[in-house]
């Protein structure tokens, strides 16, 4: 597991922002794909690497396919260059937009969601977030263990019926638009109820007490936010001069 | 009873909210939530959908302690409680994959570590098994739970609570009984079972599971059950009953043994469902469709009238099943399984929340299931419900399977 101090959350913000701004500009998928590479191996320490997994490959790899479909095949182009249609260019093209989305997510997750509750808790304090806005943001983060436990309990149900005759890809596809749709009330509904019941049990009070108590800046290195932000300025650099 | 007397008079006396589905329990028990929060104090309300009062704040069972109780001075005690109820192998899990009873448990401690003035448990204590039920009465008892007026409710056979509350209070006595106007009834006259196509045993030879990262659940299982008989699969909460049951019907994937029906291999992860439908215990697991009528579409169309009469939802077709009471929705979730044609059910909990006359009618509906051929297995901690079926009995234990009788023909 990491075990090096952790940058103030000033710093990580900061080093992620930057992170953030450098995915977004950079053009090159060996840029693009040696950063992903990098993070992989940072999530690897941090245990992460397998919640990643799970992730790239029910969202990322699904829009992936997709880009590539539409803008390698179909449109034949990029959103810029339309004039001479090249199966290359859209294919490029679609393969950097993905990359970019698998980099963003990986990255968030290395900064924010490898941190114990507590400590993020704390670190969307020192960001002056604090009562509802609070509790909407952690609860929005454990969103995604939310959907996949509603998915995976609509596609019990059905089995639990007989109504998935099969487990192949077309008879689980078939599923897809009722899991959504259901997924959307249910998991709707609920969180609107569960946020009524945050306030009746006072949650959100004892959510902002846990971040408070939460040891966060004490245990916090400079030395590690001027790495993270070195680290994030050089990845800047690389991204805007067009390298390699 | 007014509340503010309740609330001065039965702290640490867990007090029993007598009565009858719809009857109006839940509305007097919101009602006193509110009345505390007015009257400045904190009301909790668990309903026996247990799983929605997981704050769903953080991710693992430690957490949602910590979130809980972690600046009260009871931390530490509501810790050594969760050792005692073994919530502790758990703390890494999240905990929406705990078992229905250990959420009971968690989302328990969880709330007394808020210190409520007030606590409504509708229909949670169903779901523990007989040890914890009464684990949970002592709690509730405690200096952990010195400012809190508890009142629960159950529902079931009368028979079936070993625990002594402090206090025993008729439901019908109070206003809220009145706004209950028409009570659906569940009535096995309307159940229509359509035998299965073929019907055959079911036997399970050398099966272990284990979940990612965990102690193995079940460890080298050998049975076989006939068709045509009643069983019940008991054990503590937590155990893996649902866990076989899901592995049986095909939800869960077979990791090591063999499951045989009628004498051949079956697969049934490949084939879910196809011999063995499972009823879960949670109906909100179960249901998927956007009314009650769509929700019974694949029924064949007798069998759909007969689901929709039997679970008492006929006048509410066309409502959402999210929007009906939990007791209609354990009904609807029940009646579409029922109503499948198949060679084996397994129902799991299948009265929760349901009072004894409709525990009654399940109790006829299963009897004609087996009489028609199917293989029936029901996992419930209904010692009464259990000896009204006459039910094989089955215990799992550490990971084994043990004949409660000696007529079960279970092989070990």
């Amino acid at each position: 597991m990491w075990t090096s101090p952790p940058p103030p959350p000033i710093f990580r913000g900061l080093a992620t922002l930057l992170a953030f701004f450098g995915i977004v500009i950079a053009h090159s998928v060996i840029l693009l794909g040696a950063a992903l590479l990098g993070v992989l191996v940072t999530l690897s320490v941090q245990g992460r690497l397998r919640a990643f997994a799970r992730f790239a490959g029910a969202v990322i790899l699904p829009v992936g396919l997709g880009l590539m479909i539409i803008w390698g095949l179909v449109r034949q182009g990029t959103p810029d260059d339309m004039a001479e249609p090249s199966i290359r260019a859209g294919v490029l093209y679609a393969t950097i937009v993905t990359l970019r989305l698998a980099l963003l997510g990986a990255v968030f997750q290395a900064a924010f969601l490898a941190l114990p509750t507590p400590k993020l808790v704390n670190l969307l304090h020192s960001f002056r977030i604090r009562g509802r806005g609070l509790a909407v943001i952690v609860s929005t983060l454990n969103l995604w263990p939310d959907f996949r436990r509603h998915v995976e309990n609509i596609v019990a149900a059905r089995c639990a019926r007989g109504l998935m005759p099969d487990r192949r890809l077309i008879t689980r596809l078939r599923q897809l638009p009722l899991a959504v749709r259901t997924l959307f009330i249910s998991a709707l509904g609920q969180g609107l109820e569960r946020a009524d019941s945050w306030e009746a049990s006072g949650l959100i009070e004892r959510l902002n007490t846990l971040g408070a108590r939460a040891n966060g800046a004490s245990d916090c290195s400079p030395i590690a936010g001027a790495a993270w932000l070195a680290m994030a300025a050089l990845w800047v650099i690389a991204a805007t001069s067009g390298w390699p | 009873m007014d509340y503010a007397v309740l609330a001065s008079e039965y702290r640490r006396k867990p007090v029993f909210l007598d009565g009858s589905n719809f009857s109006g329990r839940t509305a007097i028990l919101r009602n006193w939530c509110s009345e505390c929060a007015s009257a400045g104090g904190r009301g909790i309300y668990v309903g026996p959908n247990v799983h929605q009062s997981v704050s769903s704040l953080v991710p693992t069972v430690a957490d949602e302690l910590l979130l809980h109780a972690s600046d009260s001075a009871r931390f530490d005690r509501l810790l050594d409680v969760a050792r005692a109820l073994g919530l502790d192998r758990c703390y890494d899990q999240s905990p929406f994959t705990l078992s229905g009873g250990e959420q009971v448990l968690l989302v328990t401690l969880c709330k007394l570590g808020l210190g409520p003035t007030f606590l409504g448990l509708d229909g949670t204590i169903e779901e523990l098994d007989r040890d914890n039920a009464q684990r949970v009465i002592e709690l509730l008892s405690s200096e952990l739970a010195a400012q809190t007026t508890t009142v629960l409710t159950s529902n079931g056979y009368s028979e079936d609570r070993h625990w002594r509350p402090a206090w025993r209070l008729p439901a019908s006595g109070f206003d809220h009984a009145e706004t209950v106007q028409k009570r659906p009834c569940l009535d096995s006259a309307n159940f229509l079972f359509t035998p299965p196509s073929e019907s055959g045993g079911l036997e399970v030879e050398d099966l272990s599971f284990s979940y990612e990262h965990h102690a193995p659940v079940l460890r080298s299982l050998n049975f076989r059950l006939e068709p045509g008989k009643i069983y019940s699969l008991e054990g503590r909460n937590g155990v893996g009953k649902s866990t076989l049951a899901r592995i049986l019907t095909g939800v869960l994937r077979l990791r090591r043994g063999r499951i045989v029906f009628n004498d051949r291999d079956s697969n049934p992860w490949k084939t879910p469902g196809r011999n063995v439908a499972m009823h879960f215990q949670n109906p909100d697991s179960q249901l998927f469709a956007d009314s009650v009528e769509r929700e019974l579409v694949d029924l064949p169309m007798p069998a759909r009238r007969a689901a929709a009469a039997f679970a008492g939802t006929n006048s509410q077709l066309t409502e959402h099943p999210f929007d009906l009471p939990f007791v209609l929705r354990k009904r609807l979730a029940l009646s579409a399984v029922a109503h499948l044609s198949k060679p084996w059910f397994i129902f799991d909990e299948p009265t929760l929340g349901q009072d004894a006359l409709a525990s009654d009618e399940i109790v006829k509906m299963l009897r004609r299931m087996a009489e028609g051929g199917s293989g029936v297995v029901v996992i419930s901690h209904s010692a009464e419900f259990i000896r009204r079926l006459n039910a094989k009995r089955m215990r799992l234990e550490d990971g084994q399977l043990h004949n409660v009788e000696p007529s079960a023909q279970i092989t070990q």
